[in-house]
This record gives structure tokens, sequence and C-alpha cells, in this order.
């Protein structure tokens, strides 16, 4: 058994929040670059797979590549400091990310659910990092 | 791996990012990284996207935390149990994909629902 000692508890927490917000980043750019395309199918990427490809590699879909890529590494910066079993849950408020950028850029609707769902992420996340 | 070669791994330092680069370990963690997402986006093609989302995320969290006890020696303690749990729930609520209609429908021929 490793002795970590705990500030490094709050850097790596401060570490992971930060790829969780790059994550969701990523995410909504990918999202962005599969609108150029529409509804990924199966059937209409074998009839025409380089033309499709080609409409779906845009700038959104490299810049989000470069973001996620990004995130991994602050990732590893984070997992190197700190249990991986403690810190890797938290790597759940990428989702909290996801629905925030994607109610302001997208304009899509958080409804009470999705709220209740925030808040018992974030809970849990306290829970889990609460050192005592 | 020694505790004081942890606090070694900063940003600036370009010989543990080569090194990592070099390093099987990293290299075998980024292909099962993109297997399991290859998989998963064959299981979102199977089913209810709300359901699958918290379950792959859940069954991740618990693999991490069994794995990590068998591997790397960290503990099991009673508030990671609970933090993981509550989170699992929080992250069920928040997957609403199924009730909405998605808006990456740009040229709607067919009009199917999926």
């Amino acid at each position: 058994m490793l002795q970590i000692p705990l500030e490094n508890l709050l850097i790596s927490i401060i570490f992971v929040i930060l790829a969780s917000a790059i994550f969701g980043a990523a995410t909504l750019l990918f999202k962005k670059a599969t609108m150029a395309v529409g509804e990924i199918k199966v059937h209409e990427f074998k009839k025409d797979f380089k033309g499709k490809v080609s409409k779906l590699l845009n700038k959104y879909m490299a810049i989000a590549i470069i973001l996620q890529l990004v995130a991994w590494l602050i990732f590893l910066m984070a997992i190197s400091r700190y249990q991986v079993s403690i810190i890797v849950p938290v790597l759940s408020t990428t989702y909290i990310f996801t629905a925030f950028y994607c109610n302001r850029f997208l304009k899509e609707k958080l409804s009470w659910r999705e709220m209740l769902g925030i808040l018992i992420i974030i809970l849990g996340v306290i829970i889990l990092t609460y050192p005592f | 791996m020694e505790a004081a070669g942890l606090n070694n791994f900063l940003f600036y330092d370009i010989i543990s990012w080569g090194s990592l680069l070099l390093n099987w370990h990293f290299l075998l963690g980024m292909s099962l990284a993109l297997l399991g997402s290859i998989i998963y986006v064959v299981a979102l093609s199977k089913g209810k996207a709300s359901i699958i989302n918290p379950l792959s995320g859940g069954a991740s969290y618990i693999t991490i935390v069994i794995l990590s006890y068998i591997l790397l020696g960290e503990s099991i303690t009673i508030p990671k149990t609970i933090g993981i749990f509550i989170i699992i729930l929080g992250i069920y609520l928040l997957s609403h994909f199924s009730n909405n209609k998605p808006t990456n429908i740009v040229n709607n021929t067919s009009g199917e629902n999926v």
C-alpha cells in the first residue's frame, strides 16, 4: 500500500474535474460533427462510405479529437497522484458538464428530473471524496 | 512504481510523457479504451440509451474498484461504495435520451422512430 499524502487528493480532483469539463466540450463538438451527416446509419455508410466519412471528418471533429487527447493526458496526471478507485468515479461529472453545454449551446432543455440527477451526482462525488 | 515517482509526473516533464508513450501498459490501456467505446456504440444501437448509459458507467466504476483492490491494493470502503451507487442513480436520472427526440436529424426522410 502506497502512502499517498492527502494534499494530492485536492490536486487530482481539480485535474479530474478539468478533464471532465474538456471531455464534455469534446462530446459537444462530436455532436456538432455528426450534425453534418445527420443520423448515422450503417446501410447508408455501406452505400457511400468515402463521402459520408469525409463529411464526418470536419473541423469540429478535429478540434474534438485534440480536446479528447488533452483531457486524457490531464486525467492521467490526476490518476498518477491518487487512488484510481476514487478518481475514476469523479469522472462522472462529465455528464453534468455535457448537460450544461448542451443546454447552453444546443438549446436542449433540462427537465426537473435531470436537475435532480445533477444534484445526486454532486452528492455522490462529495460522499466519495470526503477524506475523513 | 515508487511513491516518490508519482509526484514527478508533471506537464512540463517531457521525459515522463515520452516514457509514457513507450510504456506497453499505456498502449494496452488505450487500445482497451478504444475497444470499449466501439462495443458501447454497438450497444447503443441496440437498446435504450437511458438504460445503457448508467449501466456502462456504473459497471465501469464497479470494475475499477474491484480491479484496483486486486491489482493495486487500494481499499474498498463504505463511503466509496455508497458514493458510487448514488452516482449511478444520478446518471440514471440524467439520462433523458429515450424521452426526447434527438436534435441531429437534418435530413429526416424516413421519419421512423428508432
